[in-house]
């Protein structure tokens, strides 16, 4: 994608988007708070995005790789088996996300051999307008990755129209219940889903899923039949390194890693299903 | 952002059953593990994957970042 798609988009989108601090509509949480105003919704972002960890990774999908990822603090889900812990629920944590700040990270980037930026989480949808405002301010851009747990509004994606060249998609959970009860969202699926579906039709999607312990049925096989029906060549990467962190305990069925044989099991499942399974 | 903002320490977790899985893997990281017998073909064809992307980039001569797109 030529950079300069971003420039073209530019100012006019920047403005857009950052309407939603006033009325913060971003996610499906529908806070509506005026976080520029102070106050503060589910995410508890204030109208700025913080970066707290910024690196190049190759551990990443092997097509993204070497990928610059931009890890943004605060996250619209509260996964209890969250790796990103603290970091990823704190918004607070970080430095200011600013043009210059990801146009000399960019560079630096670039001299590691990085082939495009990932924007990742946290969640960065809850900072897409700053994350606008930051790339159309940067200048020379590598393509754009959007890693995303898509429970955000269709309105809120809007914005990103034209300036994302692959999204990546955690489907995290198979049902509302479970959803409901590891992440505390309502209208897991539905939502997620039809964001998954938009994200297909306006880039390059991968998705991914981490398979959890004890949700072979009632998760990982609905994920597999809904990619068979609606997203069937699709990249899928199914995740097998779940391990139990921040409150998995919780969830006792979560508080220990996942087994190798179930994690074969979901491979060989998938990929019987003629699904694309990628590494 | 350099120094306590990077976070370039990589996490590597082994699991009772001898699995080893990595947060955040550099490509040092990965070559680092691929010395050690680990016996995961994934792991070979990543690092494949890198050395071929930087032999490509060393004959074109230039840092293009058009495609992101690499097939193994």
């Amino acid at each position: 994608m030529a950079n300069s798609s971003v420039q073209r988009i530019g100012a006019d989108r920047v403005e857009l988007a950052r309407q939603q601090y006033r009325h913060c509509l971003l996610c499906e949480h529908r806070c509506g708070v005026d976080r520029a105003g102070g106050q503060r919704g589910f995410c508890q972002a204030a109208a700025e995005a913080r970066v707290y960890r910024c690196r190049v990774e190759c551990g990443e999908e092997i097509e993204l790789i070497p990928s610059q990822l931009f890890y943004l603090s605060g996250c619209n889900l509260r996964c209890v088996f969250c790796i990103g812990e603290a970091d990823a629920f704190d918004p607070a944590r970080g430095r200011p996300l600013t043009g210059q700040l990801l146009a000399e990270a960019v560079a630096d980037g670039r001299r590691q051999g990085a082939k495009n930026i990932q924007w990742v989480g946290g969640e960065p949808t809850i900072h897409l307008p700053a994350v606008l405002e930051a790339m159309v301010g940067c200048g020379d851009l590598p393509p754009v990755v959007w890693k995303s747990n898509f429970f955000g509004t269709i309105e809120g994606y809007a914005l990103l129209q034209g300036m994302v060249d692959v999204y990546v998609a955690d489907l995290k959970f198979g049902n509302d219940h479970c959803a409901r009860r590891i992440a505390g969202v309502e209208r897991y699926l539905q939502t997620v889903t039809r964001n998954i579906l938009w994200a297909a039709a306006e880039a390059r999607l991968i998705v991914r899923h981490l398979l959890l312990p004890g949700h072979g049925a009632c998760c990982f096989r609905p994920i597999v039949d809904w990619m068979c029906r609606w997203l069937p060549a699709a990249p899928l990467r199914i995740m097998t390194g779940y391990l139990p962190r921040w409150q998995a305990a919780v969830c006792g069925e979560l508080a220990a890693p996942l087994d190798r044989q179930s994690a074969a099991r979901a491979i060989a499942m998938a990929r019987d299903k003629g699904l694309n399974v990628i590494g | 952002m350099n120094g306590e903002d990077n976070g370039s320490t990589s996490e590597i977790n082994i699991l009772p059953d001898g699995r080893v899985c990595i947060f955040g893997a550099s490509r040092q990281v990965l070559e680092v593990l691929d010395a050690i017998p680990l016996g995961d073909p994934g792991l070979k064809g990543r690092i494949e994957c890198l050395r071929r992307i930087e032999e490509t980039t060393a004959t074109e001569g230039d840092s293009s970042t058009e495609s992101i797109c690499v097939k193994v």
